[in-house]
């Protein structure tokens, strides 16, 4: 019901707030060549290296399943229409008061949106700055906790609301017993590939699963103005988190590279698996690297502790790149926004935008080699290709297919 | 899937089927069918570790047993639902509308 979404909500977007501030593109570290074997192999790439530390395999890795999710959301929602609400929308979020529900609003949507999106922001802002805090003092079990009970929510409550929008659409006869069932499989079988150890491609599989499903949720319940307006105020913030000195993110990825960790496995998604090899006591004890294995790393060693892992046996062409959960969502909630207007040139123009934003930030990621902010460019590149083509291409094309002038 | 488990050390393996497997327990075929497709490989290869057989073994046979209860009780479901009546409504997330 209704006032279940409504409760539910407060937590998913506490995970929301979280998920956005890992929008960043976060390098690999540099590869501490410790082992000959290593070195004579990194000779031939040496130079490679040198100059452009990411290839096009690299840029492939990412724009893969960014396009899957985002071909995920839109195809959700022109499939199943209930997440365009429309003119009918009248079920909004505590967190954007401003709306055409209630006694609050300004009258004017686009000064509604941006009160909304002061306070959207506004609470991101303090959610990530907590969240910095909280690493900075090494209260690493808390983390871990919010991020455990967030994919939990994530992982349950959503996977069971969209395939509830998924069955009635379908109208086929569901009982309880059958979805308890599957989304008890589906949630813990997400639940151990993303924070403990599961095969790779499961573990990105449901990376994109969620960022979908968050995304599905931003487009469904943020008013139209307001969810544009965040789009641009997101971005915005990010450029001066992750490249502001003083800027959140930019200490949280400074203070994880001082102490030699990963940041947040279950919050990036990354393309490869690192082993690293600890020489601890002259016996190599492999295990499969925290990065995207998760909690191990908090888990069970006590960072702080122990010994940084020299990554030796990192093929310079098996370095992965990472990208922030945050930068799946918000690209898909463009692209999910466009696909509610009804006009797949809008949907193809945006899509198209935020893989050239990608591509574009992975190219400056290679050439300056530290984090990046992977949202500024291909947000605002889609924003301005969606209000080109949605207001001037579409009708300048509808008009010459009416007038029959062929170019 | 991925070749990420080759470089693991075999007490590893061993460790992650293992909890893979009691992790299924709980009415979880779905853990278990991604244990078997996971370990695939390293059961069936000549030199395969014999826990990792085992217990790859006992998920397939284990996620079969699941899936058949399960089937069976959809079955159930799908065709006698309307038949029951009240409580056939009762246990229904959605119940279709329209002509049948």
């Amino acid at each position: 019901g209704i006032n279940a979404e409504y409760g539910g909500f407060f937590l998913v977007i506490q995970s929301a707030n979280l998920v956005k501030m890992s929008a960043a593109v976060v390098p690999t570290e540099e590869q501490v060549p410790a082992a000959p074997e290593a070195v004579e192999a990194e000779d031939d790439d040496a130079e490679e290296q040198e100059t452009l530390k990411y290839g096009a395999k690299h840029v492939m890795m990412l724009i893969v399943p960014v396009s899957l999710c985002m071909i995920l959301v839109i195809l959700t929602i022109r499939v199943i229409t209930m997440y365009d609400q429309g003119s009918q929308q009248t079920v909004y979020l505590v967190y954007t008061p401003f709306n055409d529900q209630n006694k609050l609003s300004t009258g004017s949507p686009i000064s509604d949106a941006v009160l909304n999106m002061i306070i959207v922001l506004s609470l991101v802002i303090f959610m990530t700055c907590i969240l910095v805090l909280l690493y900075k003092y090494r209260c690493y079990k808390v983390i871990e906790g919010w991020l455990f009970l967030s994919s939990l929510i994530l992982l349950f409550m959503f996977t069971f609301l969209n395939l509830q929008e998924v069955v009635i659409r379908f109208n086929f006869a569901m009982d309880y017993i059958t979805i308890a069932l599957i989304v008890w499989n589906f949630g813990v079988m997400g639940i151990i590939s993303v924070h403990w150890k599961g095969p790779l491609i499961l573990q990105q599989g449901y990376l994109l699963i969620i960022s979908a499903m968050m995304a599905l949720v931003f487009i469904k319940y943020l008013p139209e103005w307001t969810l544009w307006f965040i789009l641009g105020g997101i971005a915005v913030y990010d450029l001066f988190a992750v490249l502001c000195p003083k800027g959140p993110l930019r200490i949280l990825v400074e203070t994880a590279e001082e102490r030699n960790e990963p940041i947040f496995p279950s919050l990036i998604y990354s393309s490869t698996v690192m082993w690293t090899v600890a020489m601890a006591d002259g016996e190599p004890v492999s295990s499969y690297n925290p990065l995207n294995n998760s909690t191990g790393s908090s888990a069970n060693s006590s960072p702080p502790n122990r010994d940084p892992p020299e990554m030796e046996d990192q093929e310079p062409e098996e370095q992965g790149v990472k990208l922030g959960l945050g930068d799946f969502i918000f690209y898909s909630v463009l692209v999910g926004k466009a696909a509610t207007a009804d006009d797949w040139n809008t949907v193809m123009a945006c899509f198209v935008a935020i893989l050239i934003g990608l591509c574009l930030t992975l190219l400056i990621l290679a050439i300056v080699k530290k984090a990046l902010p992977a949202l500024p460019i291909s947000i605002f590149v889609g924003i301005i290709f969606y209000v080109c083509t949605r207001w001037c291409i579409k009708p300048m094309c509808d008009q010459m297919a009416l007038s029959q002038v062929y170019v | 899937l991925s070749n990420e488990s080759a470089a693991a050390s075999p007490e590893e393996k061993i460790n992650i089927c293992r909890k893979y497997f009691l992790a299924g327990l709980p009415l979880l075929p779905w853990v278990w069918i991604v244990n078997v497709l996971w370990f695939w490989r390293e059961a069936t290869k000549p030199d395969h570790i014999p826990q990792v057989r085992k217990y790859v073994m006992f998920s397939a046979i284990g996620a079969l047993i699941y899936a058949t209860m399960i089937g069976a009780w959809v079955g159930v479901y799908q065709s006698q639902r309307a038949s029951w009546g009240a409580l056939g409504d009762r246990i229904s997330l959605h119940v279709p509308y329209g002509e049948p």
